[in-house]
């Protein structure tokens, strides 16, 4: 029998710098990002980035850390847990990580998670996870200093999308280029409720509607849902984006229309941010610990 | 962990059973009148003067489930403070109270009370006329108001009040406002005597038994925080703000993130006992004056700066770092006014947070991780 296709599944990444040697490493930090949708890890070399994985989130909080864990520890020679000398657990699961020794939470780490990837310009990052998302003002150093949370609903998050690829039987990857595939920017879906919006798409595939309209439909709401967001916080140049959706291109291009401010680029998987974000806190803290400890 | 003090158990005993309190059951066995209050424009005083225990309509120490009050409102349209009173007065467990007396702050109070009385049958007096603003003629209505007030009790019941009792009560009642400032001036220490939480506990009890009692052991509490020089170990000071709050467990929790609520600006809070009654030739008009609250007005006070100034008072008096504005869903006044303080309060150094939770709401996911996230912009300090 063949197997079911699985259209949400977008691709899970494992990374380890080739060039690097962790055991000439004074501190070796982690971090893990616990999500509703998925889980990342990232370990750091004296605060450069080591190795990391993304994978999608398991059945519960501690199973999640571990595979994400075992993941990005596969391909890295001889390192293993007990090697790592500090590890900070954030994401929505973050104090369910019990091999964590300190929870952050995802605010605070994605705000610095940011400011490495993007470096010290960003001042407004706009975060769009599996269940929710935010916006955070960062300073210079990728401190958090205001943000703004939106939840209790699916609508413009990860999961929404991955609910949208498998009615409409698209890769969820595919989504944002489809979208942009159209010969004219069709209405907005007029909900963004994933359950009315559902409803709504289907009967706008009856009336003769392609794919690809529907979804810029769709992917055009979910950007007007998340406008409000970054006018009610006010988007500050430079202005970047994190987590899964900033890898979908139909919604990145209407938010960036909608504001009228192109995002950064990203260098790295933006799933990460979060993680990465807690591995530089970890570096940062078990630093200033043994300073301390030294000092005594 | 600093020690438990003796008061404070005494003092959290009285919230146990709420609403039908202990010292309210006493009150009643000894065949006395208990008057429910539901806004701090109600000049309290009366009442005890009257001869009633005065004793306010608030939620309890938790979060109840609102069925019935949402089946008689029709879902929403009302905030979830005064659907909780309302939940309660369904249930029957407000059927201590022998009438409600009530003021015209915001729609939501104002047709609380009216529903509640129309579906509970616990009479409800003629609500007294709050102005919006303040200069001499709204003192002077408002003069007007609490002496219609004062007949109407007067005449509910059949009794007199005289000008020897009212005087009475005003003292006492002073005496209560004098002593809370006076603790929460100790609060202005880098080491509190008290928590958030315990200083809520306080605050709770105060509106829930008799005045005289509550005022000895206030004074107790006073002395044990004298002789003990109990402490609580400096942390960043904060503030809750808002419209009413009376969950200690909400601020227990709040606290246990490493951050001492050291203040509050709640209409069961500071705007209760900030402003003492002014001596005056007539105690009415001093009363009238004072329940009009002109130094700590709360966001239904036109215009809106007098209350900006105050929070921006209360943040330099109390060396805050951070201020967490509650707001929940069809608050009108508070959802309104917040944007009004926010930006100033921010502009003189102040971290502010703003959050939607409903009354009585529990500290659960989303709301933890923003608030854990606040307290990371006040503590987390690292050189990365
Ligand atoms: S917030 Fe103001 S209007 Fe509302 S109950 Fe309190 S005092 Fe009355
Ligand atoms: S002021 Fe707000 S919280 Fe108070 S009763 Fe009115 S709507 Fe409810």
């Amino acid at each position: 029998m063949a197997e079911k296709k699985e259209y949400f599944r977008w691709v899970e990444s494992t990374y380890v710098n080739p060039e690097m040697d962790w055991r000439k490493a004074d501190v070796i930090s982690a971090g893990i990002d616990v999500g509703s949708v998925s889980s990342q890890m990232v370990v750091l070399c004296d605060g450069q980035i080591y190795a990391y994985s993304n994978t999608r989130s398991g059945s519960s909080s501690p199973k999640s850390a571990k595979n994400a864990m075992s993941l990005c520890l596969k391909d890295t020679p001889g390192l293993t847990f007990d090697n790592i000398n500090y590890l900070i657990g954030t994401g929505y699961g973050r104090v369910n990580i019990p091999f964590a020794h300190k929870a952050i939470t995802e605010i605070s780490c994605h705000a610095l998670g940011a400011n490495f990837m993007y470096g010290p310009t960003v001042r407004t990052v706009l975060d769009m996870g599996g269940q929710d998302c935010k916006t955070i003002h960062i300073d210079e150093k990728g401190k958090c200093l205001t943000f703004l949370m939106n939840d209790k609903c699916a609508a413009g998050t990860g999961r929404g999308m991955e609910v949208f690829a498998e009615m409409l039987k698209v890769p969820v990857t595919d989504i944002g280029d489809m979208s942009l595939d159209v010969a004219e920017e069709p209405e907005a879906v007029s909900s963004t409720c994933v359950v009315f919006a559902k409803s709504e798409a289907t009967g706008l595939l009856k009336s003769g509607w392609s794919k690809n309209m529907v979804l810029a439909a769709y992917c055009k709401a979910m950007a007007t849902r998340i406008l409000e967001l970054l006018t009610r916080i006010g988007v500050e140049k430079d202005f970047a984006i994190t987590g899964g959706i900033a890898k979908n291109k139909g919604i990145v291009k209407r938010i960036e229309k909608l504001i009228g401010v192109e995002a950064l680029t990203p260098k790295y998987d933006t799933q990460i941010a979060g993680a990465l974000g807690a591995a530089m806190f970890a570096n940062a803290i078990y630093k200033k610990q043994s300073k301390k400890l030294s000092a005594a | 962990m600093a020690e438990m003090l003796k008061t404070m158990e005494e003092i959290a005993k009285v919230n146990v059973s709420f609403p039908f309190t202990e010292p309210a059951r006493k009150w009643k066995e000894q065949g006395k009148k208990i008057v429910g209050w539901i806004c701090i424009n109600v000049p309290e005083e009366v009442i005890h003067a009257a001869g009633m225990m005065p004793f306010r309509l608030t939620g309890g120490n938790e979060e109840i489930s609102l069925d019935l009050a949402n089946e008689y409102l029709f879902g929403g349209g009302t905030c979830s403070f005064s659907r909780t009173i309302l939940e309660l007065q369904l249930r029957g467990e407000y059927g201590f109270l022998d009438c409600i007396a009530g003021a015209t702050p915001c729609e939501g109070v104002i047709r609380l009370a009216e529903v509640g009385s129309h579906y509970h049958n616990i009479p409800i007096l003629p609500l007294l006329d709050t102005p919006r603003k303040f200069n001499d003629l709204a003192y002077k209505f408002y003069h007007g108001e609490v002496m219609e007030f004062k007949k109407n009790l007067e005449n509910f019941f059949g009794v007199t009040i005289t000008d020897e009792a009212i005087a009475d009560s005003i003292a006492l009642y002073n005496k209560t406002r004098k002593d809370l400032k006076k603790l929460h001036d100790l609060m202005k220490s880098d080491t509190p005597p008290l928590t958030g939480a315990e200083m809520l506990e306080v605050l709770n009890a105060a509106v829930r038994m008799p005045r005289e009692d509550f005022n000895t052991l206030l004074e107790k509490l006073l002395e044990e925080i004298k002789t003990t020089g109990r402490t609580i170990p400096a942390a960043p000071r904060i503030m809750i703000s808002g419209a009413v709050l009376n969950t200690p467990s909400f601020v227990k929790s709040v606290e246990s993130l490493g951050v001492n609520v050291v203040v509050d600006d709640f209409c069961n809070g500071s705007r209760y006992w900030w402003e003492q009654v002014e001596a005056g030739d007539d105690p009415w008009k001093s009363l009238a004056k004072r329940y009009l609250l002109p130094k700590c007005s709360c966001p239904r006070i036109n215009p809106p700066q007098n209350r900006t100034d105050w929070i921006s008072q209360i943040a330099k008096d109390f060396r805050l770092d951070g201020i967490i504005a509650l707001t929940m869903r069809c608050c009108a006044p508070y959802i309104l006014n917040l944007p009004m303080w926010k930006t100033r309060l921010e502009d003189e150094g102040v971290t502010v947070l703003d959050l939607d939770i409903e009354y009585g709401g529990g500290f659960s996911g989303q709301i933890r991780t923003r608030i854990e996230a606040f307290v990371e912009m006040l503590s987390l300090e690292v050189e990365i």
